[in-house]
């Protein structure tokens, strides 16, 4: 029976070194920084070597390894001078490591062992982490849990594990739950990952967050430069829109473009020949009614209501594409211009156009007058009074200008009627009577003639011209005085064609105004109007019209070249108002950016807000739980305080990354969780201490002496700290120590749900509060020490904090060593029986000699620490230097990993500096008085839990002191590794170890105060010397071996009554061993006590 | 020292083997490690959701026959670089959560109220134990013996929900028995 449980138990102490490894080698093999990667194999390759060199010259033969740890544990303490020798090579061998770790630093790749060489293998393994997996052993039994990592040699380290029944009827309960568990490949025949989401870890380098995460450094909040955004394009996109809503050209314009540039002669023609045919015009009195009817017909045509509706959809009712459909509203500009556009635009039916043709034809007889009437508008001012005296000239006058505004609508169709009319006025010339007529249709014909005589570029047409006027002038004198039937019949004609020029006359305007003011070629024509007139009245006007003929060309040019600067000039104002209007609209454009960098302002200042009352809420919880009983609600009030924080920095940061991953949100929330348990805790507890005094009144009995004789203690504590230059690192500690405290009582709540079912779940609570604040506040106050650094004050907690955290590492081992042994016990509990008894009698007497000397050490290492910090900043530069670039890369991860974790952790960061800094004598007493009251509840519970009996209790007070010397030993481990300690190794290693260390820095307290009043005079003279630092670094080595030899005495005691009886020895023993100066003493003793264990 | 892996198992192969204990087992090989003759297989994911999959880390020592049913030349695709953080705060979540129902289990829930915390844990993961009690969003609140008519909180979709939640596992029971 005895020899095959021997190596279960030696398997248990190699298990906590394998896993630091793995947890120390995993990132650079994985995807660690360089500077990362640098200093983490170095640690990693210090660690293994340590338990082989001092076994190896102990048992150099030994072929089991277990066997081997036994042998050199027992060497150790059978023979106590050896003890000390060994000691002294062991700190060797560990300056003879860190050597071979400096000259391994350039090579990494050779430090790489075992499976780490396996990329392939570690990035499938390292994905699978955090995956719940079951682990099949060899003799068949099935195990399910976390995957935590592996080491180099494919050791798996599980957490959270238990035993698979057959049957599972239900999940497991929390005392069949190991907390971590480590199986040897060898052992290992199966091990099912389930449900793995290889894409989970996946760094995402795409995401705002990801790039936000990345760009940070150092934990500092930068928000991206923003620029202002100019709109210089504008100009030339407004000056093309504006171009765009001019109506185009004028075909003529366009035709005579062509020709000049391209060489392109149209073969348009405005009489359109080819598609319809022109009407014979006749002065038969037949063709006259003709006309009259067609003009009536079409008359009451047009005036129909379908008409009007027909022709309305046809223009879409004066509104343009652009007011119907858009949702921008132009202001004058945009009026004017669809109107216009619409009214130009406006589709004539071709039945009108072609009625135009032949009334166009009419009006010219008619229009022969008519022009002039037109050009003659601003001038009828005077002509109407020189006609006012003659009546019938007056109404003759108007009879003109009635078709004379008509015809610029008919000025196409009427040239064709021109050029067709030239021919017939040729022949008709020869007649007397119609000399009259001859002279209207001699007069278009010029028009035509100056125009083609352009093209052929002749001399001939120029004297026809001259020919012509002097028969014209002539003909009509002759013609008005002589036939006075003439005359009576020309007023009959007019009178008929005032009902239509009436009726037109409405219409007409809107048009012609129109007409006038985009089409200034018009204008042109009219000019000739004027000439017809003046001939008429009299000789000397005769004689100014030709003056004026002469001065036409040049004008008509001069009218010509008008049309584009002034549309150019409109473009350009347009364009400058639209410009305008660009850098109204640019104004409201720089209001949001303003007002978005405003919001980020608020935001930034906002995130120091919530830290500041994340902060505050800590520092305040911690004191009033211990001092009083209301202190409870107002710790919850706080909480809720703190939820509101987040939440709102939460829904802030949803806000601006919207591509936000899904994780980050859960982060948070479950961040949230966590922090409002913690304050939901003291409540329970208050709750829980009086139910325990109440159930037992004999061990309340027990329990309130011991709760009396510690406060004392503590009082005393702070008093002697206090005016000590270690008191302040020691406090700045004391928030880590108080952390690990609540996972302590994690710990111990299974015991009482066993008995106490309502009372546990609260407990459970702070477990899982615990679980999760250490790892907050391990990871967010080193990045936040950086910054304070410059201050002088705050500089010194700040490299002592950072020491604080790196004890989490060495810490880890021997909670591994201790946990496991426990846990095991309860599943294997003969075994841990047989196994303890030959230990028992052994451990019973060394156990508080030895107590007392790990006590002792402890103090002596947090003074070694001190001072290797104090001379680093101040006389070493470079020792500084590497400090930083240690601290550099470490918030970097821990940021990039945790973005979330970190906005609730900085508002703690920030607070807690100032509070420190602030309220550092008060921090100090109320911290220990809040450990001690917490540390002396969760005894008494395990006592009753456990066993009944008065003397049970003495031994869990020992239990309590062995945790503490494991916590002090871990941090003394720290100093090494920190040189050289990599971040992202830290990272990983933070959280378990913190978990596991609850118990023991619950116990801390109690052993801290008399360890730091018994070493009062001793931490000076180490500093004094620098002899002093060697042997700080020598005891730690050997602690390690003490704590070890500690869990199993702690374990006997809990296991046999009889252990009771000198657990109760031992609780005198370590006060008074504290006023004896004599550290080595102790030591000595245990080891004496050993040969009797040997000898039974 | 150990032969390259490319020599014994190509990755992305078909692999079928039989352990020691008749258990048959089959999936893609992934990775595979001479030295501590560990084979890494990649197989359908238990719970049959596509984009994920089960690892079965084999030790060959208690193989008693491979074969290979697919070989595959091709050269393995590039692997992809990790977050290490946020798989440490995964294990470190799934532990919580873990222990967080091994303390209900202990505490003396129903097997009703645990399956009842595993189907709203699928739908809400803001779910938790207090004691007897399960906590959804830190507004809903089920007391034993977890019924529609001991929920209680906060008027919302979470309280609807849960309540819903609820009244179809009593329905598809009822329908059961």
């Amino acid at each position: 029976m005895l020899k095959p449980q021997p190596p279960q138990q030696t398997s248990q102490p190699q298990q906590p070194p394998p896993t630091q490894q793995a947890v120390a080698r995993r990132p650079p093999g994985g995807t660690s920084p360089p500077n990362g990667g640098l200093p983490g194999p170095l640690p990693a390759t210090a660690a293994p070597p340590g338990p082989p060199t001092v076994v190896s010259p102990c048992l150099g033969p030994a072929a089991a390894a277990g066997s081997g740890l036994r042998r050199g544990a027992e060497s150790i303490l059978a023979a106590p001078a050896p003890q000390q020798h060994q000691e002294r090579p062991g700190a060797v061998a560990i300056g003879s490591v860190r050597g071979q770790t400096t000259g391994k630093g350039p090579p990494q790749s050779p430090v790489f062992e075992g499976v780490y060489n396996n990329s392939r293998m570690l990035h499938f393994l390292t994905a699978v982490v955090g995956s719940t997996c079951d682990v099949k052993v060899k003799n068949g039994t099935t195990y399910e849990g976390i995957f935590k990592t592996l080491s180099s040699k494919f050791e798996l380290a599980v957490d959270a594990v238990h035993r698979k029944a057959s049957e599972p009827a239900g999940g497991p309960r929390r005392e069949d739950i190991v907390d971590t568990m480590v199986f040897k490949p060898s052992d290992v025949l199966l091990v099912h990952f389930r449900n793995v989401d290889f894409n989970y870890a996946t760094k995402d380098k795409f995401t705002d967050s990801a790039i936000a995460m990345n760009s940070k450094v150092n934990g500092e909040h930068k928000e991206k430069v923003l620029q202002r955004w100019e709109g210089g394009d504008s100009n030339s996109d407004d000056y093309d829109l504006e171009s765009d809503m001019s109506n185009g050209w004028d075909p003529n314009e366009m035709f005579k473009f062509n020709e000049e540039n391209y060489g392109v002669k149209t073969t348009y023609d405005s009489s359109l020949s080819s598609y319809t045919v022109p009407l014979e015009k006749d002065n038969s009195e037949e063709f006259r009614q003709r006309e009259l009817r067609a003009a009536q017909l079409a008359r009451e045509i047009e005036s129909s209501p379908q008409y009007r509706l027909r022709i309305a959809m046809e223009n879409d009712d004066g509104r343009t594409e652009e007011e119907k459909h858009s949702a921008v509203q132009r202001q004058g500009s945009g009026r004017e211009s669809p109107s216009l556009v619409s009214r130009e635009g406006k589709y004539i039916p071709l039945p009108q156009r072609v009625r135009e043709g032949p009334r166009g034809g009419v009006r010219c007889s008619s229009s022969r007058g008519g022009r002039p009437g037109l050009s003659s508008l601003p001038p009828r001012g005077p002509h109407h009074l020189d006609n006012s005296s003659p009546g019938p000239g007056s109404e003759a006058r108007g009879i003109n200008g009635g078709p004379s505004r008509m015809s610029p609508k008919a000025q196409r169709p009427l040239r064709g009627g021109k050029t067709l009319s030239s021919p017939n006025n040729r022949p008709s010339g020869e007649a007397s009577v119609p000399p009259t007529s001859a002279v209207g249709r001699m007069y278009p014909p010029r028009s035509p003639k100056s125009a083609a005589p352009a093209p052929v570029s002749a001399s001939c047409p120029e004297p026809p011209i001259g020919s012509a006027v002097a028969s014209s002038a002539s003909i009509p004198v002759t013609s008005s005085v002589v036939d006075p039937g003439a005359g009576s019949i020309s007023p009959a004609s007019p009178k008929l064609s005032l009902a239509p020029t009436d009726v037109k006359e409405l219409p007409t305007k809107e048009p012609s105004r129109s007409l006038e003011a985009q089409e200034l070629a018009r204008i042109a024509g009219k000019v000739p109007g004027l000439q017809n007139e003046q001939k008429r009245f009299q000789l000397e006007e005769l004689r100014k019209f030709g003056a004026q003929f002469k001065l036409q060309p040049s004008s008509s040019s001069e009218t010509g070249l008008d049309p584009f600067p002034s549309r150019i000039l409109k473009e350009e104002a347009k364009g400058k108002e639209k410009e305008v209007d660009g850098l109204l609209t640019s104004d409201p454009m720089g209001s949001p950016v303003s007002s978005k960098a405003e919001s980020i302002l608020d935001k930034e200042d906002k995130v120091p807000l919530a830290a500041v009352a994340g902060s505050e809420g800590p520092e305040q919880l911690q004191p009033p739980c211990p001092s009083q009983t209301g202190s409870p609600p107002v710790g919850l009030i706080k909480g809720d305080d703190k939820e509101e924080g987040p939440v709102t920095e939460q829904v802030k940061k949803s806000t601006l990354n919207p591509n936000a991953k899904e994780f980050n949100p859960t982060k948070p929330l479950l961040s949230v969780n966590k922090s409002t348990s913690t304050p939901t805790s003291p409540g329970p507890r208050t709750h829980s201490t009086p139910s325990i005094p109440v159930l037992t009144a004999g061990q309340s009995g027990l329990y309130s002496p011991q709760y009396i004789s510690y406060i004392p203690q503590i009082h005393m504590g702070p008093a002697v700290q206090a005016p000590q230059m270690y008191p302040y690192p020691v406090s700045n500690s004391v928030p880590g120590q108080q952390g690990k405290y609540r996972g302590a009582k994690g710990s111990l709540p299974p015991q009482r749900s066993d008995q106490h079912q309502p009372a546990s779940a609260p407990p459970m609570m702070q477990a899982a509060a615990a679980a999760a604040g250490p790892p907050l506040v391990a990871a967010t106050p080193y990045s936040s020490y950086i910054p304070y650094n410059p201050q002088q004050f705050p500089g010194q907690p700040a490299m002592m904090q950072p020491m604080a955290h790196y004890p989490s590492q060495p810490v880890f081992a021997p909670m591994l060593q201790s946990n496991p042994r426990m846990l095991t016990s309860g599943s294997h509990p003969q075994a841990i029986v047989s196994s303890s008894t030959p230990q028992y009698p052994s451990a019973e007497q060394p156990t508080p000699q030895a107590l007392y000397a790990t006590v002792h050490q402890s103090y002596p290492h947090h003074a070694t620490q001190l001072h290797g910090h104090q001379p680093q900043p101040a006389t070493t530069p470079t020792g500084s230097q590497p400090q930083s670039q240690h601290a550099a890369p470490s918030p970097v991860q821990h940021q990039a990993g945790q973005a979330p974790h970190l906005g609730s952790g900085q508002p703690q960061q920030n607070l807690y500096h100032p509070g420190a800094l602030t309220g550092t004598p008060p921090s100090l007493p109320p911290g220990p008085s809040a450990q001690s009251p917490q540390s002396s509840f969760p005894q008494p519970a395990a006592v009753y839990a456990i066993h009944p009996h008065q003397q049970l209790p003495h031994g869990f007070t020992n239990m309590a002191h062995v945790t503490q010397a494991h916590v002090q030993t871990g941090v003394t481990a720290a100093p090494p590794p920190h040189p050289g300690a990599p971040h992202p190794p830290q990272v990983m290693l933070l959280h378990p170890p913190q978990g596991h260390g609850g118990p023991p820095q619950g116990a801390v307290p109690p052993s801290g105060v008399p360890a730091l009043s018994a070493s009062t005079p001793s931490p000076y003279p180490y500093i004094g010397h620098p002899q002093g630092e060697q042997p700080g670094q020598a005891p730690g080595f050997p602690g390690g071996a003490d704590d070890r030899i500690l869990c199993r005495v702690g374990r006997s005691h809990s296991r046999r009554r009889q252990g009771l009886a000198p657990g109760s020895v031992l609780c005198f023993p370590p006060s008074s061993l504290s006023c004896d100066p004599a550290a080595p003493l102790p030591t000595a003793s245990p080891a004496l006590s050993d040969p009797d264990c040997l000898l039974t | 020292m150990a032969a390259p892996p490319g020599e014994y198992f190509s990755v992305g192969s078909q692999v079928s083997c039989r352990t020691c204990q008749e258990q048959r087992l089959q999936g893609e090989v992934v990775a595979f490690d001479y030295q501590s003759k560990m084979l890494a297989l990649k197989c359908p994911s238990s719970s049959g959701k596509p984009n994920h999959a089960d690892i079965l880390l084999i030790n060959l020592q208690y193989v008693s026959e491979v074969e290979i049913i697919n070989d595959r030349t091709e050269t393995p695709p590039p692997l992809a670089s990790l977050n290490v953080s946020k798989l440490a705060s995964k294990a470190r979540t799934e532990k919580e959560e873990k222990l967080s129902q091994a303390y209900a289990i202990s505490a003396g829930v129903s097997l009703e109220g645990q399956q009842l915390f595993q189907t709203i844990h699928k739908t809400i993961k803001d779910c938790k134990w207090q004691e007897k009690n399960i906590v959804v969003m830190e507004e809903v609140v089920i007391t034993p013996p977890y019924q529609v008519e001991n929920c209680k909180g906060k008027e919302g979709s979470a309280l609807s929900h849960v309540r819903k939640i609820i009244g179809r596992r009593g329905l598809k029971r009822w329908l059961s028995s």
